[in-house]
C-alpha cells in the first residue's frame, strides 16, 4: 500500500493557530461549566475562565517565542545545548509520559460519554478501541496529515458550537447571570484554577515549533489560536448559565451536552440535536486525542531516532489501551484527570522557567 | 498480495460484526406521554406508585391513502407497579414486543396524592433527569385524581391523548389563568434551589381536558401544599409579570366590561433596609384593549376611558393581593420568586436571612408587600358603541 506523501512536512503558521485550539477543545468542556459553577456564583465563572484565558495565552506565547528562536531545531536538540544531554533526554522522556497519558485519558473519556448518550449497550472497551483504532491509524500517517486535519475538521466544531447556543437562546433566563461579582476572590482562584487546565493546548509548543515553517510568525498566531477556546469556553459557559441557571449546572455531569439536548430544532424536524453534537464533537476529540499521541511517539523518536516509528506506535498502543481501560469508575477516570491536569500544566511551566532560566545563566545564543 | 487482503477481511468480520446496540425502529416503542399514580402506602416512607405510559402505535395512525387508519387505536397504554420508575418501565417490556424508547417523551402527568407525600415527588422526577433517554424540555403536569385516566381520553382532533395534554399546556402560555408549562430543566432548578413553585393543574373531563388552577409545591417541605383557584393563578401571574394574554372582568358604572391584555410585565422591588421586616413594592403595567362590553358608554369619552383604565388596575390589584394573601399567609411559600429577587439582587442580604426567610423566623410572611398596578387601553376594537341607550 503506498502511502500519500505532502509535498512538505513543514507547517504553515495558520496551520499552528489551529492547532492550538484543536488540541484545546476536547473533553474538558463538556464538564468544564459544572466545576466553575460549582465554585463561583452566577456568572461569575466567565471572569474566571477570562483570567485563566489570559494567562495561558500569555504562557503560550512565550514557550511559542522561546521555540522560535531556535529555528528547525528539535526540543531535543535545543535542550541538550542548554542544560546538557542527559537532562534533555530526561526532560523529553516525561513529556512523553504526559502525552501519552493524555491519549490513554482521551481514550477512556470519549468511551465514558459515548456509552452515556450514545451505546447503551456496548461495553467501553469495544468503544474506546474502535476509537484508538483510527487514532492508531491517523498517527502512523504523516505528521502534517493531521495537523490538517485539524484545518479541516476545526470549522465544524465551531459551528456546531456556535448553533448549541443559539438554538438555546430560546430558552434563556437572563435573571440566571444575577448576581454578579459575589464570589469571593478564593471562589474565583478556584475557578481560575479549574478553567487553566482546561486550555492546557501550550505542551504541543515545544515538539511542533520544529516543524513550521516561519516561526517568527508562529508566537503571534498560535496565541491568536489561544483565543477561539476562551471566546467559545466563556460563550458556553454563559449558555448553560442562563439556560440552567447556577444550581442545576452544578449537578449535571456534562452540561455541554445536556445544552445540546434541549435543541429542538422548529417543526419537530429534528428532535434528538445531541446526536449530531456528538459526531462533530467526536471529531474534536479526534483531533486532540491523534496530537497528542503522535507527541508521545515524536517525542520518544527524538530519545531514539534508530527505532521505526511505526514500531513505536505498535508497541505503545497496547499499553495505552490497558492503561484507558485501568480506571474502574468515574470517580477513579476523574482522580486521574485531575492528576494529568496538573502534570501537564506544571511540568510545561516547569520547562519553559528551567530552560530559560538556564539559557540565560549559562548564555546560551541560538545558532544562526 | 491476496493473502493480505484475505487476513484484512477476516479481521473486518470481528469488528463488523457485532452491533450491540443494534435497534430496530419498528421495535421502538415510543413513549409519549406518562403518568404516575400513587397505588398504596406500604410503609412509612416507602410506597407503591403506578407507572403508566403512552406509546404510539404507528399502524393505527393508517397511511394517507387509506385515510384514518380504519378504526384502529393510535396509542397503547401500559401500566405497572413497582416501588420505582426504573424498575416499573423495565418490566414493562416484558408486557409487549416493543422496547420503551423514551427520547421522544413529552408530558408526565401526577396525581396529587403523589405530589401530597412528603419527599416522594421528587424522588419519582429523579430518573427523568438522570437517564440519558430523557430530556430536560417534559413538561410537566399535576392532576387530582386518577393520572392515568387523562391518558385515556379520547379527544376530538388529536389521535394521542398525550400529543393534546401537551398542546393544551403549551397553548396555555397564552392565558393568565394558569401556568407557563414547566419543563423538567426548570423543575431541577426549583428542586435544587428549594424555592417554593407551581405546577399546571389539569382536570379531565370525559373528552377533554381543563387547566384548572395550579398545584403549589412548598420547597421545603418538598410536598404539595395547597392549590390555587383560576383567580389567584392570575394575580400570581401579574406578580411575576409573565403575562402575554387573557382577561381580566371588571364592572364600570355597572355594566361588566372585558379587559384583554397584550401583555403585562411587572416591577419588583425589595426594600432590604430593614431584614427583619422588608417591604416589597410590586408595579405592574399592563397593556391591552377591550374586548367585550355591555352597555352603551362612548369609549371615546377620555373621561370614561380614564376610569376603565383606572378600574382596570384596581382589578388587577385585587386579583394580585388575593392570590400574595394566599401564597404568604395560607400557605407560606413563596411562590412568587422573591427569594430568587433577593439572592440577585441582594445578594448580601440574602446571605443573611437565606435560613430565616421560610423557615425559622419566617421573614416571607412579615414582609409588607405593596402592590399597584395601572393599565392602558390601546384600542377599543372595531367598533365604538353597540346598540344606543334604550329607553328606560
Amino acid at each position: 500500500m503506498n502511502r500519500f506523501e505532502y509535498a512538505d512536512n513543514k507547517f504553515s503558521e495558520i496551520e499552528m493557530m489551529i492547532a492550538i485550539p484543536s488540541f484545546i477543545i476536547g473533553v474538558g468542556i463538556l464538564s468544564l461549566p459544572q466545576a466553575l459553577a460549582s465554585a463561583t456564583t452566577a456568572m461569575d465563572g466567565v471572569f474566571s475562565i477570562l483570567i485563566a484565558g489570559g494567562i495561558v495565552t500569555f504562557i503560550t506565547w512565550a514557550i511559542a517565542k522561546f521555540a522560535a528562536s531556535f529555528p528547525d531545531t528539535t526540543f531535543i536538540s535545543y535542550a541538550s545545548l542548554i542544560v546538557s544531554k542527559p537532562v534533555a533526554i530526561l526532560l523529553t522522556f516525561l513529556f512523553a509520559i504526559v502525552f501519552f497519558s493524555i491519549t490513554a485519558y482521551q481514550v477512556r473519556k470519549i468511551a465514558d460519554i459515548s456509552k452515556q448518550y450514545l451505546f447503551d449497550q456496548t461495553p467501553v472497551e469495544v468503544i474506546s478501541l474502535t476509537f484508538f483504532l483510527v487514532i492508531i491509524y491517523a498517527v502512523s500517517g504523516s505528521r502534517v496529515g493531521i495537523i490538517r486535519l485539524n484545518m479541516m475538521f476545526f470549522p465544524f466544531i465551531l459551528f456546531i458550537a456556535i448553533i448549541v447556543v443559539i438554538f438555546n437562546l430560546n430558552w434563556f433566563k437572563f435573571s440566571n447571570f444575577l448576581p454578579v461579582f459575589q464570589s469571593n476572590i478564593n471562589d474565583y482562584l478556584t475557578g481560575v484554577n479549574k478553567s487553566l487546565f482546561s486550555f492546557g493546548g501550550f505542551g504541543i509548543l515545544w515538539f511542533y515549533m520544529a516543524y513550521v515553517n516561519k516561526p517568527n510568525k508562529a508566537p503571534k498566531m498560535a496565541a491568536l489560536g489561544t483565543g477561539f477556546p476562551i471566546a467559545l469556553y466563556a460563550l458556553i459557559f454563559l449558555a448553560c448559565i442562563g439556560v440552567y441557571g447556577e444550581s442545576v449546572t452544578a449537578s449535571m455531569l456534562y452540561p455541554t451536552v445536556e445544552l445540546a439536548k434541549m435543541v429542538e430544532i422548529p417543526g419537530g424536524i429534528l428532535e434528538r440535536f445531541e446526536s449530531i453534537f456528538f459526531v462533530i464533537w467526536i471529531m474534536a476529540i479526534f483531533n486532540t486525542t491523534a496530537m497528542a499521541f503522535d507527541i508521545t511517539v515524536l517525542a520518544i523518536n527524538l530519545v531514539f531516532h534508530h527505532i521505526p516509528k511505526i514500531k513505536i506506535i505498535f508497541l505503545l498502543s497496547p499499553l495505552i489501551y490497558a492503561i484507558a481501560m485501568y480506571p474502574q469508575n468515574l470517580i477513579e477516570v476523574s482522580a486521574f484527570e485531575t492528576f494529568l491536569n496538573y502534570a501537564v500544566f506544571y511540568y510545561s511551566i516547569f520547562v519553559l522557567v528551567l530552560l530559560f532560566v538556564v539559557a540565560k545563566i549559562r548564555g546560551v545564543k541560538p545558532s544562526e | 498480495m491476496n493473502k493480505r487482503i484475505i487476513f484484512i477481511l477476516c479481521n473486518i468480520i470481528f469488528l463488523l460484526a457485532g452491533c450491540w446496540d443494534e435497534q430496530p425502529i419498528e421495535e421502538h416503542g415510543f413513549a409519549i406521554g406518562s403518568s404516575i399514580d400513587l397505588a398504596e402506602e406500604k410503609n412509612e416512607g416507602t410506597y407503591n406508585v403506578m407507572f403508566t405510559s403512552q406509546f404510539v402505535v404507528t399502524s393505527g395512525f393508517g397511511t394517507p391513502a387509506q385515510g384514518s387508519g380504519g378504526g384502529k387505536k393510535s396509542f397503547m397504554n401500559l401500566s405497572v407497579t413497582g416501588e420505582s420508575i426504573f424498575e416499573s418501565s423495565r418490566e414493562m417490556s416484558t408486557k409487549t414486543s416493543l422496547t420503551p424508547f423514551y427520547e421522544h417523551l413529552k408530558v408526565i402527568v401526577v396525581s396529587s396524592d403523589i405530589a401530597k407525600e412528603p419527599n416522594l415527588f421528587s424522588s419519582l422526577m429523579d430518573i427523568f433527569l438522570r437517564d440519558h433517554e430523557m430530556r430536560r424540555g417534559i413538561r410537566v403536569a399535576v392532576t387530582e385524581g386518577e393520572a392515568k385516566s387523562l391518558l385515556e381520553i379520547n379527544p376530538e382532533n388529536e389521535k394521542l391523548p398525550a400529543m393534546y395534554i401537551n398542546e393544551v399546556l403549551k397553548k396555555n402560555a397564552k392565558s393568565i389563568e394558569v401556568m407557563d408549562p414547566v419543563t423538567m430543566g426548570v423543575l431541577q432548578q426549583y428542586l435544587l434551589t428549594k424555592s417554593s413553585y407551581v405546577l399546571p393543574m389539569l382536570l379531565s373531563e370525559e373528552n377533554e381536558i381543563n387547566s384548572e388552577g395550579g398545584a403549589v409545591f412548598h420547597g421545603q417541605e418538598n410536598k404539595m401544599i395547597g392549590t390555587l383557584s383560576n383567580d389567584e393563578m392570575k394575580g400570581l401571574n401579574f406578580i411575576k409579570g409573565k403575562v402575554n394574554g387573557g382577561i381580566v372582568n371588571l364592572e364600570v358604572d355597572g355594566q361588566s366590561v372585558i379587559y384583554e391584555i397584550k401583555n403585562a410585565r411587572s416591577q419588583i422591588k425589595i426594600d432590604t433596609q430593614n431584614p427583619n421586616n422588608m417591604n416589597i413594592s410590586v408595579s405592574i403595567k399592563a397593556e391591552g384593549s377591550i374586548g367585550e362590553k355591555f352597555g352603551s358608554q362612548s369609549l371615546k369619552d377620555p373621561k370614561y376611558q380614564a376610569k376603565l383604565e383606572k378600574n382596570v388596575g384596581k382589578a388587577i390589584e385585587q386579583l394580585a393581593m388575593k392570590s400574595l394573601e394566599k401564597g404568604q399567609n395560607e400557605l407560606n411559600a413563596d411562590i412568587y420568586g422573591f427569594d430568587s429577587i433577593l439572592k440577585q439582587k441582594h445578594y448580601d442580604v440574602w446571605k443573611e436571612v437565606k435560613d430565616k426567610w421560610i423557615t425559622g423566623d419566617q421573614l416571607f410572611t412579615k414582609t409588607n408587600v405593596q402592590i399597584s398596578a395601572e393599565a392602558i387601553v390601546r384600542s377599543i376594537g372595531s367598533s365604538d358603541v353597540t346598540h344606543e341607550k334604550g329607553v328606560e
